[in-house]
């Protein structure tokens, strides 16, 4: 299955894995959204200096194969969910954004999994469509156990970055699974 | 909106599906069927199978809902007379806005001012100095004064910047009983004392409901006098009309200017505060446009003030507790329940990274930790 890659999530993975969207055999998506937010967020030039050399490797399914009545449907009834449920785990509002809530309908007409760090968007979307999220740590190790890629010191040295730049923790079994995938320790934090 | 089950139930009957095959259908329970009709929400996949069972459009399947939203009709600006469309729009700013202050204590403070006539104006005037630091003081308020009175006030500030139709500086707003100001971050703070202040008289005048003709003329009057009153001291305005009185014509734009910029001010404004208090000065009106243009060029634009330089979600913070103390705290009460990217949306946040460190370094304020720069906890 697909898993539609958001803003987060493709900071983490892009310098990992670079073909992660032009290799099929790793069935990562995005969408112009999530693109447009990466390639003109001004923050992210002193953040991730490296997302200019990066970002011609991003490639966002075309719009044609999006926005089909569909999608439209989908769209309206997901602001209408986001207005009107509530997010369990808080018991508040999901209090997602336009661009979220679009992202979501992506996901759900495309029938994609998500990767993302936003515990909203997340959660949106695993209580009120079934749709599962992929940590970035479970994205990687699932490469590593298919083959896709080798572990390197330079691929050790992202995970490093993950820490120095405070990227949401990934779950201790992922961890586990990597340090024995790789047979290197994950960054301590 | 607010989901409306009689009319799955209507739709239902009409096109003669019993309930048991409805069930059926979409793999849930006749109960969970039962539950819809009685107005439990559908989860979003079913909401999705019910529109594609049924043809039809998902907002069929709900009803409007009363709005929880007050914007009064305000003041007009030029000749941009508050009209039907200007109020969707700031109506429309206010809904985004809603889900933050839902089930959010409201501030302590909520004074009312229940008269309105001439005589309340000086000491509703004089009040509000007094609130915004200025006692015993005859300088006038600047744009720091008048966010500090709309904070002892118990008015949230929030900053946007404003459609361009909307044509406003400021407008009062309830949200869920919240008292609100909007304040356009597209302005120089030069302007935006007076329209702040104006909005603060209708705020604690507590407008319920909006006037009936949708514009009360001897509000707005009411409001513009105190907002007056409190920017410019009765002592100031005579004070700078005898220093006035004592320079040749030609000089007495640049004199009110030199005021103007020492007390950081419109002078436009100090023209107008004489004219209430000291009769008409007959200045020519260019020559009093053209000392603001001027002025206007020495001082920033509010985004300016709350952004430029603000290189961490500490920095802003900071900023943003300094000016609007209680939009900090509702913020920090609702870090668990929004995205990132509603963060950036609300605040007019530039990048969508900064509200994503922004909403976790307000997390933190929410436990009580320490904030990243810091050593000590910081409590919200």
């Amino acid at each position: 299955m697909h898993i539609l890659c958001d803003t987060c999530s493709i900071l983490m993975l892009l310098r990992i894995a670079p073909n992660m969207f032009t290799d099929e055999r790793y069935r990562c998506a995005t969408v112009r959204q999530v693109w447009e937010e990466f390639t003109q967020t001004q923050k992210f030039k002193t953040k991730y200096p490296w997302r200019k050399e990066y970002a011609k490797h991003i490639r966002s399914t075309p719009v044609n194969k999006i926005t089909t009545p569909e999608y439209d449907l989908t769209l309206r009834a997901a602001r209408l969910t986001e207005q009107t449920q509530r997010n369990s785990r808080t018991g508040r509002a999901f209090g997602l954004s336009r661009c979220d809530i679009e992202i979501a309908a992506c996901a759900i007409t495309l029938g994609y999994l998500i990767s993302s760090t936003d515990a909203n968007l997340v959660d949106f979307l695993k209580q009120q469509y079934d749709v599962k999220n992929v940590l970035p740590l479970q994205l990687v190790n699932d490469w590593l156990e298919n083959e896709l890629l080798e572990w390197t010191e330079s691929r050790q040295g992202v995970l490093i970055d993950w820490i120095a730049c405070g990227e949401p923790r990934q779950s201790r079994r992922e961890i586990k699974r990597f340090e024995k995938l790789t047979g290197k320790r994950y960054p301590a934090g | 909106m607010k989901w409306a089950g009689q009319h799955l139930k209507r739709l239902s009957e009409s096109r003669q599906i019993p309930i048991s095959a409805l069930a059926g259908k979409l793999g849930v329970s006749r109960r969970t069927v039962y539950d819809w009709f009685e107005g439990q929400v559908p989860k979003g996949n079913h909401l999705l199978d019910l529109c594609r069972e049924f043809h039809v459009e998902p907002e069929s399947l709900f009803q409007q809902i009363v709005p929880r939203i007050l914007v009064p009709s305000h003041r007009t600006r030029g000749r941009a007379r508050v009209n039907p469309a200007r109020q969707e729009l700031a109506v429309g700013l206010a809904r985004e806005y809603e889900d933050l202050y839902e089930g959010v204590r409201q501030p302590v403070v909520q004074p009312v001012v229940r008269v309105a006539d001439a005589a309340s104006v000086a000491p509703l005037g004089a009040s509000f100095r007094e609130m915004a630091g200025l006692v015993g003081s005859a300088n006038p308020m600047d744009y720091e004064h008048a966010f500090a009175l709309l904070s002892a006030l118990g008015i949230c500030v929030v900053f946007r910047a404003f459609p361009d139709d909307l044509k406003d500086y400021a407008f009062y707003t309830r949200i869920a009983d919240h008292r609100v100001v909007f304040v356009n971050v597209k302005n120089n703070v030069l302007d935006l004392i007076f329209p702040l202040l104006h909005e603060a008289v209708h705020a604690v005048r507590d407008e319920v409901t909006p006037p009936p003709e949708g514009y009360d003329e001897n509000e707005e009057r009411f409001c513009d006098q105190v907002a007056g009153a409190a920017q410019f001291p009765r002592q100031y305005a005579e004070e700078a009309h005898a220093s006035m009185r004592r320079s040749p014509a030609a000089g007495k734009v640049t004199l009110l200017k030199s005021l103007a910029a020492m007390h950081h001010h419109t002078v436009y404004g100090l023209v107008k505060a004489i004219e209430e208090t000291c009769g008409k000065l007959n200045l020519p009106a260019r020559s009093v446009h053209g000392a603001d243009g001027n002025l206007r060029k020495r001082y920033p634009t509010l985004a300016d003030v709350l952004f430029h330089g603000a290189d961490t979600p500490v920095d802003y913070l900071a900023r943003l507790r300094s000016f609007s103390p209680i939009l900090f705290d509702v913020l920090v009460q609702n870090a668990d329940a929004i995205s990132a990217r509603k963060l950036a949306e609300l605040l007019e946040f530039p990048s969508m990274l900064d509200a994503q460190e922004l909403l976790n370094e307000l997390g933190r304020r929410g436990r009580g930790e320490a904030c990243t720069s810091c050593a000590t906890p910081v409590a919200s």
